[in-house]
């Protein structure tokens, strides 16, 4: 066998993502030469628009942290062959959650309450995530499905109690009731959003790497996930890694949730986390379920986000074509990511 | 494998990000030219324009006022429907500085406004809908709800008490809002009581919550439920939901009230009664007034009947047709009262 | 020109950074039986890959019939008329037998609906053509490895095609179906179709074939009339050096007993046949027991059962005389049970892990440090393996990169790092080429010599007559034969393996005396 000292696979791999990225840009450039009075601004503002002043950049890192987790909670199932897709009502739960305990608490202590608080939101998450795991260890159902119908009640559950129970008749917006200010996390770089949980993200990602590709408990979910019955052979308790993988999934997203409230919103408004599951699915598609590749494609997300935002403040863009142009980059992003992920797939099957 | 994925995803990114920093020193020029243009007005759309007339007459309103001042122009924003992100949009166009002014329309926006003021002390904000005092760059301008609500009231008691084909021998009326605001809460509902109580104390409210602004089914499902309990005349105040408590009452024989816009059309026969806003009167008025600088800035102003900005929509010819004359007369009576302030209707504090 | 011409094909795969065909030329007479030989990695595999479309060659071109043909996918191949059996079954394992065989060409004989009853009759129609017993509607899951060859080969049978490639068809069959295999490829032949045959086994490159091509390294080194080379001739010219194929044993004494199973019983819920037929036998110390059988008679049930992944429905098995029936895999290995599984890609390894992982899955806890990898011990370790073993690959590499006879070695080198006293083996050597097989057996006569108890359960007679000290047949779930490895024939085997000869009574009555 003749070992060849290439790096062919390397250039081809990574030209996939960046031929998909220019023909995502052009796509929206076309888009904007049509739709844009006043393309060329409105392009200048999509691209360079996130960094024309701190208070764009710092709030398109802000977009980026509950990407960077719910990201993170998508990469380690499927680390372990795991599909969870009911990333947007764990996430909403986990904000719901984090809301409910702030109220409850209103005298107690910042770090106390607020710690409590998240740590609610994370056994919330994972206790929804978990259940398609016994499901699937108890009965053999599809966790990827289990996971959607699951958390596709759930949010429904949840618009309930803040449209209901929970709502603040003296608030005009649909929410609950705001929790106290000592809950706020520290806001690093104002005017924008951006507050301390940045600096979470980035860690909890490291730790995942730690967790997957160094300990024991990584070490065994990841090779029951990747082969059941090699880990069988193997002696490892396998049962056990269906549900566990889905628990730490469903944890990481309660955390965005409840990051978002307390960095964030501050309340649960209705709808407040839309989205956070599913683009954490595009986002650890493009990282290729590397966890620290993730922190980079939630700041890359972030950013279509932001340029979109930007385009439609400044120049004739308006909310529709943003949308729009936000979904063509993230069908091709996420087409692209999957397709190799798929091949992937299919040639180590 | 893994590393040198990261390695080349994390080179792409880098690319998008440095890029677009090089093109930016071109655009802070850009933007330096651009304060010499004397007035830029933004209108932030918490929503959609479209299907929304209250949001219509804004836009409309700001871009009448403008045609009329060379040196004047607008753009209008729309912010979309997941209140979590209005926050987010309006600070970031504050951020923008290219704006003199930013017109909305919400209720809820003066809260926002005084976040986002908390960074952006000189951004100036006229805030239609609401009422708020004490930010030194905000006007705002509330309507007499509690009047508005009263005609609707008054109307929905005389056609349940009347012999109309829908009506029935039940007192009872029906109101479906899409949420609970403390506008709704302390002079719509409260107005709306007052009316039918004025036609006759018996009469009893069925009164529900849709939860959002667009759920039209379950509207209708509301609708059709409170019709089963005797219900033949429904006030909804729920944006776009409000379709299906049309769509269900048209099937039901059944009657509605609107509010805010001028909509017999939609469903002649079946909305018998719309009370309205002059918002595009209103936005136009006072736009004017802010370019020409004679907006009072931190002052927080109530419109009502009798300014000729709340309304009772007597004359279209659909109204007309289908609502009999003496309850048409009456209507006209109660309007000329409340113009004439014989009936005082105050608004409370929010 | 020639029936088939393949020139200048080369093919490199980036993935893994191997040449597999350099400038590779090959050529197939019309009517032909032509044999490929070459060491496993050798690129024979790839090369009818190309051929057969399912790879696309990095340069080269081939011409069929007179005309250069543009093969894009095995569609393409089918249309020529060229059709593959491979030595990884491509099998959907929950559809039928009939099913499978008929996947893809139902809408040529213009069926809009499936027809599963005329499908079953077809299939079972031309399998016993070609003295094939199977049940077309038994799904592929419920089959054996030997089986799902069957399948595999009826499939393409099934599909008429004009040149069969096939790629190492013999590896799981008997000796009885292997010559019936061959009077089968020789019938094809009669009937004017070319037939190009992958094979390992030298004695059959010299059974069947006319013409022979030997490859290696991804080049072709020879091709010869197969009436003018012997198998030693062969055998250089595959590997580049010469081997003896004499694996003679020191004659050790047999010490204690280290597995006895007894009586032991299995049967599927809802089935009425039982899979293991009250089996009992004992391993000692310094024993190879070989198991004999064709697949489908309880040789893989016989190996889940020991391997802890299965439980008996009656029966004991004791180790060392504690009982340990329906033990799970963990605490069989802590009690000292290696295991090398027959199915290497899906139980014993895990492709899409690294070399390194897959080396520690059954020990990783001797690497944990506080619940963490001392990534230096697990590297010191892998390392140490590779040498030892002479495994070709990166420790850090994924499995799948690997060539199947380095793949077997890891699981080698990983079963027997262990510290076990009984080692089951099952078809060790399946699919591997002489020297990797050669290596695999030094290594079985090596543990033996150290005292160790074997259990060698293996279709290929050639390998249990070479190393078992005593052989076991199975057939239907049962035992029937158990004989000391002196001067045993091959026939005789073969005659207890189909159930030919069934007099093996007195140690069954002894066993479930007691």
């Amino acid at each position: 066998m003749i070992r060849l000292k290439k790096t062919s696979e390397i250039i081809i791999n990574s030209a996939g993502l960046i031929i998909t990225l220019t023909v995502a840009f052009l796509i929206v450039v076309i888009l904007i030469l049509l739709l844009s009075s006043e393309p060329v601004k409105s392009i200048y503002y999509f691209f360079a628009g996130p960094f024309i002043n701190k208070y764009y950049f710092g709030n398109m890192l802000n977009v980026s942290i509950p990407l960077i987790f719910t990201g993170l909670g998508i990469a380690v199932a499927f680390t372990s062959a795991n599909f969870n897709l009911g990333g947007e009502g764990q996430t909403y739960a986990g904000a719901l959650i984090t809301t409910v305990v702030c109220l409850w608490l209103p005298q107690a202590n910042g770090y106390v309450g607020g710690i409590l608080a998240i740590i609610a939101a994370i056994i919330g998450g994972a206790f929804l995530a978990g259940l398609s795991g016994y499901f699937k260890m108890k009965w053999g159902t599809s966790e990827l499905i289990s996971s959607f119908l699951i958390s596709s009640a759930v949010i429904f559950i949840v618009n309930y109690f803040i449209t209901g129970p929970l709502d603040d008749p003296s608030n005009n917006l649909l929410t609950t009731y705001a929790i106290s200010d000592q809950y706020f996390l520290m806001k690093i770089f104002p005017p924008s959003r951006l507050d301390i949980s940045i600096v979470l993200a980035v860690i909890t990602a490291i730790l995942m790497v730690f967790f997957l590709f160094r300990t024991h408990w990584g070490y065994e979910m990841r090779m029951c996930g990747l082969n059941r019955e090699f880990s069988r052979y193997g002696g490892l308790n396998v049962s056990a890694y269906m549900i566990f993988p889905m628990l730490l999934s469903g944890a990481l997203h309660g955390l965005a949730g409840g990051i978002s409230i307390l960095g964030t919103y501050y309340m649960c408004l209705k709808d407040v986390t839309a989205g956070m599951g599913w683009n954490g699915i595009a986002v650890a598609l493009i990282a290729k379920n590397n966890p620290l590749a993730v922190i980079p494609a939630a700041v890359f997300f972030a950013y279509i986000d932001a340029g979109a935002k930007a385009a439609m403040l400044h120049s004739d863009v308006t909310f529709e074509i943003a949308a729009i142009v936000q979904s063509v980059i993230f069908y091709l992003i996420t087409a692209q990511a999957l397709y190799t992920f798929l091949k992937y797939r299919k040639r180590t099957a | 494998m893994k590393q040198k994925n990261l390695r080349i995803i994390f080179f792409g990114l880098v690319l998008c990000m440095i890029v677009p920093f090089l093109l930016s020193a071109a655009g802070e020029k850009e933007a330096v030219e651009k304060e010499r243009a004397p007035f830029d007005i933004a209108v932030f759309v918490p929503g959609v324009t479209a299907g929304s007339p209250l949001y219509e007459q804004m836009a409309n309103g700001t871009k009448k006022a403008v045609e009329e001042y060379e040196n004047a122009s607008v753009k209008i924003l729309e912010a979309g429907f997941n209140q979590a992100e209005w926050q987010e949009k309006m600070t970031s166009l504050a951020a923008t500085m290219e704006y003199e002014l930013i017109v909305t329309s919400n209720p809820a926006m003066p809260f926002i406004i005084a976040e986002v003021a908390k960074d952006f002390p000189d951004q100036k904000f006229l805030n239609l809908d609401a009422y708020y005092k004490g930010l030194p760059a905000l006007h705002t301008v509330l309507y007499n709800q509690v009047e508005q609500a009263y005609f609707a009231g008054y109307m929905a008691g005389l056609v349940t008490t009347s012999n109309m084909k829908g009506a029935n021998a039940d007192l009872k009326v029906g109101m479906i809002v899409a949420q609970e605001y403390p506008a709704l809460t302390k002079m719509m509902k409260p107005g709306y009581i007052k009316g039918f109580s004025a036609v006759n104390d018996k009469i009893t409210l069925d009164y529900r919550v849709i939860g959002n602004w667009y759920d039209a089914t379950k509207a209708s499902d509301l609708a059709n439920s409170m019709f089963d309990e005797g219900v033949d005349i429904i006030l909804t105040i729920a944006g776009g939901a409000g379709q299906g408590v049309i769509n269900a009452s048209k099937e039901r024989g059944k009657y509605v009230l609107y509010f805010d816009d001028n909509v017999y059309h939609l469903a002649p026969g079946t909305i018998v009664g719309c009370s309205i806003l002059r918002q595009e009167k209103l936005a136009q008025e006072k736009i004017k007034a802010a370019i020409e600088g004679k907006l009072e800035y931190g002052t927080a102003q109530i419109v009502d009947t009798r300014a000729g900005y709340v309304d009772w929509a007597g004359d279209d010819p659909l109204y007309v047709e289908n609502v009999p004359e003496e309850i048409r007369k009456k209507m006209d009576d109660i309007v000329k009262k409340i113009k004439s302030k014989e009936i005082k209707l105050e608004v409370p504090e929010l | 020109m020639a029936y088939l011409e393949m020139k200048n094909i080369t093919k490199i795969y980036p993935a893994r950074e191997i040449v597999a065909n350099l400038k590779v030329d090959f050529s197939v007479e019309r009517n032909e039986i032509h044999a490929i030989v070459g060491e496993n990695g050798a690129g024979k595999t790839t090369l009818m890959k190309v051929l057969y479309g399912l790879e696309q060659p990095d340069e080269g071109e081939i011409f069929f019939n007179g005309r250069k043909a543009e093969i894009k996918n095995p569609m393409d191949a089918n249309r020529l008329g060229i059709g593959m059996v491979h030595q990884h079954f491509k099998l959907i394992p929950e559809f039928s037998i009939a099913e499978n065989v008929v996947l893809g060409i139902e809408p040529l004989k213009n069926w809009f609906f499936f027809d599963g009853e005329k499908s079953c009759l077809k299939v079972k129609e031309v399998a016993e053509n070609y003295g094939f017993h199977i049940d077309p509607r038994k799904r592929i899951i419920e089959l054996t490895v030997g089986q799902m060859q069957l399948v595999e080969i009826v499939k393409m049978l099934y599909r008429q095609v004009e040149l069969l490639i096939l790629d190492e068809p013999t590896s799981v069959l008997t000796e009885q179906q292997v010559q019936k295999l061959f009077d089968t490829l020789r019938n094809l032949k009669k009937m004017g179709k070319t037939i190009v045959i992958i094979t390992h086994k030298l004695n059959e490159v010299k059974a069947i074939s006319d013409r022979v091509t030997v490859m290696r390294k991804g080049e072709v080194v020879t091709v010869r009339n197969t009436s003018e080379v012997d198998q030693r001739e062969l055998s250089k010219l595959m590997v580049g050096k010469y081997l003896f194929f004499d694996y003679r044993k020191e004659k050790l004494a047999c010490g204690r007993v280290i597995l006895e199973v007894k009586n032991v019983t299995l049967r599927q819920f809802g089935q009425e046949r039982l899979l293991l037929d009250n089996v009992s036998f004992k391993v000692h110390s310094c024993e190879i027991v070989g198991v004999a059988g064709v697949a489908g008679n309880g040789l893989g049930e016989l190996e889940d059962v020991l391997g802890g992944l299965r439980s008996v429905t009656d029966g004991k098995i004791l180790h060392n005389g504690e009982d340990i029936t329906n033990l799970d895999a963990l605490e069989l290995r802590k009690r000292g049970l290696a295991y090398v599984p027959a199915n290497r890609l899906r139980r014993g390894s895990c492709l899409t892990s690294s070399v390194k992982e897959n080396m520690i899955i059954s020990h990783h806890h001797n690497f944990l440090n506080r619940g963490i990898f001392d990534n230096k011990k697990v590297q010191t370790f892998a390392r140490g393996l590779k040498e030892h073993y002479s495994i070709d690959g990166d420790t850090s590499a994924p499995l799948w990169s690997l060539s199947g006879g380095n793949i077997q070695k890891v699981i080698l080198a990983r079963e027997l790092a262990s510290k076990s006293d009984f080692i089951i083996f099952s078809e060790p050597t399946w699919g591997l080429d002489v020297a990797s097989s050669q290596f695999i057996y030094q290594k079985i006569l090596e543990i033996r010599r150290q005292g160790r108890a074997v259990l060698l359960i293996s279709s290929n007679l050639d390998e249990i007559l070479s190393l078992a000290d005593t052989i076991i047949v199975m057939y239907r779930g049962r035992i029937v034969a158990r004989l000391p490895n002196r001067d045993i024939s091959k026939e005789l085997i073969g005659e207890y393996m189909l159930g030919l000869r069934d007099d093996f009574k007195e140690e069954r009555i002894k066993e479930s005396g007691d």
